[in-house]
């Protein structure tokens, strides 16, 4: 494999240029909002307070949720790799399906059973209102300890077992060998883990809506119709505490890449006592039992409680629509810095990373606002109906998830071998042809699974689909959350389990592809 | 990958409801007139009669809904001149009201003026009501024996940590607009302030309220009278009843009016006369009566048979009185209810 030539200069320029206009645009509508608070009813007076308090909220439930995951990530994480034990590798492939689960669904199915009256409630005893920053911290742990499983397991799976066997024949007690060998060369893994989980707990707007959760991303929605400064500023805050977290993430990922290097011999997986399997059995269970099987037993139980309001046809085919085409732009728009950046020099590839990931760090209740206030300051004509008939929601759900099309397309790119195609070269093939038939097939697994990762996000996603859905359109995602609100039981039921099959269906393809 | 080109497909046909299509051997469809909605009114609600006059009328009836009337107030506002909004079905008159105060209504023309009685249309006649809807309290009969006879009695002590409420409900917003009018300034704020000690379950709506009943969350809701019909339809075995309060004349026993009215930009003005003169008519009238467990607007038509006439126990007040939004989401920002 012959080394790529370096892009020239104008070419990084535009790149960053074109980083810069997508990231640049919700801002821009966060700029004229900031300017023009338009609101029919004057808006109250902007309180630092309130607004500083709803920051700190959204702080504390991001570390409470980082956390708490690190714990219980970790956990699992060290069963799946170190222990053995009738049936741990099936739990903990299990541990890592509520994945599957939009937040928003797994907070409304919970209060659901939580409910005094509700299954679990009424078996418990439980007479409280399942609402509020508590039951926000619990759904989100279960939504995001599958991230701090999945890069745990795979930095456990790299260390090498050397250290550790130096160590235990030296005589290192358990806990010594865990804090003086294994913490240390977890820590890039555990510090990204945490630092991804804050991202998404701060972001998150599904779960916090459901649970009435007065954190920056649910009273920005909430103030986003009324006018005034306040949504703006809730967006700027929200924009001051997400970015230095990629920022940070970035660089950990910068230390922790050696990891990822070179394969090495790891520690063998060994039998746990009695109490530390009854342990992993108590926690894996209850993860179970609260973030996979209550969700999907009240589902079921939803969609056989009576008759649906409307046919489910229109939103899925609604979802099917921008899952396709929100995922075709999503590979356009993260292909293309993954494309400079294996042509580039190694300095500027950071800066293009970095535009990528803090392109899509932005939260999406964020992007959705800034581009609707963009929207609405539009004239009339093509352009603006154009927005309004869903190409700016496309556009927004491209830029949120463009870095899932990125880190797939960019490792294919980077290992593409020349050869092939400077021999066809040589041989007189067309660049179409030489594209078409030595290019395109090598790239193939890596665009359709960046394709399905986009195309899974997407469908799951809430707060850019329902802000920015043309007039009359519903998305299985927004009808989820507008059932749960209006307490159609059966219509939240049926379009849960068809998102769930259709987000499933999604994962067996990209397997298939990853294969 | 099958599934793949027959969803892209489907993307495809989806994608293409505007165009008109041109067959060889067909004259070129002429594309359908849109009229376009903006509507505060749920789609669960509306839409059915929409697409009837729709289908009647051979248009496409494009609906922008948006559970906050205010969102949808101010969205129209602040595109003005640009809105390709044909009507606005507003939940409660009020938003209607603010917008003909900033001159973005047209005046509706007379015969449908008189369909109504003047206390359900506005003075200058900007907008119509559609129908009206009465404000009661939902409850568990199993754990509720003695409900209070007044609203104000329902901030009480002894209720504290039962209640829910929806405070960014358009709903509740007008409720306390009438009762700012009622009451006045001070007994309003007195009783939000008590309503708000006994940490009363905040709902954004309120269907979710009378699940709340039914689930045992909350053992009284604050709410407008169809939702129970609604959801009971949906669910017989539903464990909430509705109860007004005994009082007659009670600040809790309102009818609120949800209603029309046609933006200046409007592109079809006709088309909306069109639509509104057919939410107006018995057929109109009778889906909100039989349908929507609703309180028709127009005189004659009859109840639904579980829907309690309102005679003898409703607050008797202008509609002008809930139309002062204003002041009173002021009202309730200062006291952080919104």
């Amino acid at each position: 494999m012959s080394p790529k030539p370096p892009a020239r200069n104008p070419a990084i320029i535009a790149a960053l240029l074109f980083c810069g206009v997508v990231v640049g645009l919700p801002f821009a509508g966060i700029g004229l909002a900031l300017r023009n608070p338009f609101g029919l009813i004057p808006a109250p007076p902007l309180e630092w307070a309130r607004l500083l308090s709803t920051g700190w909220r959204s702080l504390a439930l991001a570390l409470g949720v980082a956390s708490a995951c690190l714990l219980l990530g970790t956990f699992f994480a060290f069963v799946q790799i170190r222990w053995r034990f009738r049936g741990s590798n099936l739990l903990t492939r299990l541990t890592v399906l509520p994945l599957v689960l939009p937040s928003f669904l797994l907070a409304a199915t919970l209060r659901e059973s939580f409910a005094p009256l509700g299954p679990v409630g009424k078996t418990l005893g439980f007479q409280g209102r399942f609402e509020g920053m508590l039951p926000a911290l619990l759904v989100l742990i279960l939504c995001c300890t599958p991230y701090v499983q999945l890069i745990v397991a795979a930095a456990l799976r790299q260390l090498p077992a050397q250290s550790e066997e130096a160590a235990r024949s030296l005589g290192a007690s358990q806990s010594r060998v865990l804090l003086r060998v294994l913490f240390p060369g977890l820590r890039p893994a555990l510090g990204f883990s945490a630092l991804l989980v804050m991202v998404y707990a701060l972001a998150d707007f599904g779960a916090v809506a459901v649970l009435d959760a007065r954190v920056l991303t649910f009273e920005l929605y909430q103030f986003v119709g009324r006018g005034g400064i306040q949504a703006p500023l809730m967006g700027l805050l929200l924009c001051a505490f997400v970015i230095p977290l990629i920022l940070i993430g970035r660089g950990l990922t910068g230390s922790g890449a050696n990891l990822s290097q070179a394969r090495k011999r790891c520690v063998e997986p060994c039998s746990p006592t009695l109490i530390q399997r009854l342990t992993a059995l108590i926690l894996i269970g209850s993860y179970l039992a609260l973030a996979l099987v209550l969700p999907t037993a009240m589902c079921l139980q939803m969609a056989f409680s009576g008759e649906l309001t409307a046919p489910i046809l229109r939103p899925l085919a609604t979802t099917l629509m921008l899952g396709i085409f929100g995922g075709l732009l999503t590979l356009m728009l993260g292909g293309l810095p993954a494309a400079l950046v294996t042509a580039s020099k190694k300095s500027q590839r950071s800066w293009l990373e970095l535009a990528t990931f803090l392109a899509s760090g932005v939260p999406g209740v964020l992007v959705a606002f800034g581009l609707l206030q963009l929207m609405l300051r539009l004239p009339s004509g093509n352009l603006r109906d154009f927005g309004e008939g869903g190409l700016l929601l496309l556009f927004g759900l491209a830029m949120r998830f463009s870095s899932h099309a990125y880190a797939a397309l960019k490792p294919a790119l980077l290992t593409e071998s020349d050869s092939p195609i400077e021999a066809a070269r040589s041989l007189g093939a067309s660049p179409w042809r030489r594209f078409w038939t030595l290019r395109l097939p090598g790239l193939t697994p890596a665009l359709m699974a960046g394709f399905l990762l986009s195309f899974i996000a997407i469908v799951k996603e809430l707060p850019i689909t329902i802000m920015l859905l043309p007039a009359g359109e519903s998305s299985l995602a927004t009808r989820i959350f507008d059932a749960h609100e209006d307490a159609h039981l059966a219509d939240l039921g049926v379009s849960a389990l068809t998102l769930i099959g259709m987000v499933l269906a999604a994962q067996a393809l990209l397997r298939r592809w990853e294969r | 990958m099958r599934i793949l080109f027959l969803a892209l497909g489907l993307a495809a046909s989806g994608c293409s409801k505007a165009t008109p299509t041109t067959a060889p051997n067909k004259p070129a469809a002429v594309a359908k007139p849109v009229l376009t909605i903006y509507s505060g009114r749920s789609a669960l609600l509306v839409e059915p009669l929409l697409q009837k006059f729709a289908e009647a009328n051979g248009i496409e009836v494009k609906t922008r809904f948006d559970k906050s009337s205010e969102a949808l107030a101010n969205r129209l506002a602040m595109e003005g001149v640009k809105s390709d909004a044909d009507l606005f079905f507003a939940q409660t008159v009020g938003y209607l009201s603010l917008l003909g105060e900033q001159g973005l209504l047209r005046k509706l023309s007379d015969p449908l003026l008189r369909r109504v009685a003047p206390d359900k249309r506005s003075d200058k006649g900007l907008w119509v009501a559609t129908s009206g809807r009465l404000r009661v309290m939902v409850y568990s009969p199993e754990r509720v024996k003695n409900l209070p006879k007044t609203l104000f009695e329902l901030a009480d002590a002894r209720f504290a940590g039962r209640v829910g409420w929806a405070p960014g409900n358009a709903s509740f917003q007008a409720h306390v607009s009438a009762l700012r009018s009622h009451w006045g300034e001070a007994k309003t704020t007195t009783w939000l302030k008590a309503m708000q000690a006994n940490k009363p379950a905040v709902y954004p709506k309120n269907s979710p309220q009378v699940r709340a009943v039914d689930m045992g969350e909350i053992d009284i809701g604050l709410v407008n009278h169809y939702y129970l019909h609604k959801l009971r339809a949906q669910n017989p075995g539903l464990k909430a009843a509705n109860a007004h309060f005994v009082l007659p004349g009670d600040a809790g026993n309102l009818v609120m009016l949800a209603g029309v009215g046609i933006p200046k930009s409007s592109k079809h003005p006709q088309l909306a006369e069109q639509l509104i003169e057919f939410l107006l008519s018995d057929e109109g009238q009778s889906y909100f009566a039989q349908k929507a467990y609703e309180y028709p607007s127009v005189q004659g038509v009859p109840l639904h048979k579980d829907v309690r006439p309102v005679e003898g126990i409703v607050l008797k007040m202008p509609q002008a009185a809930l139309t002062d939004l204003a002041a009173s989401l002021a009202l309730l920002r200062r006291l952080r209810l919104q």
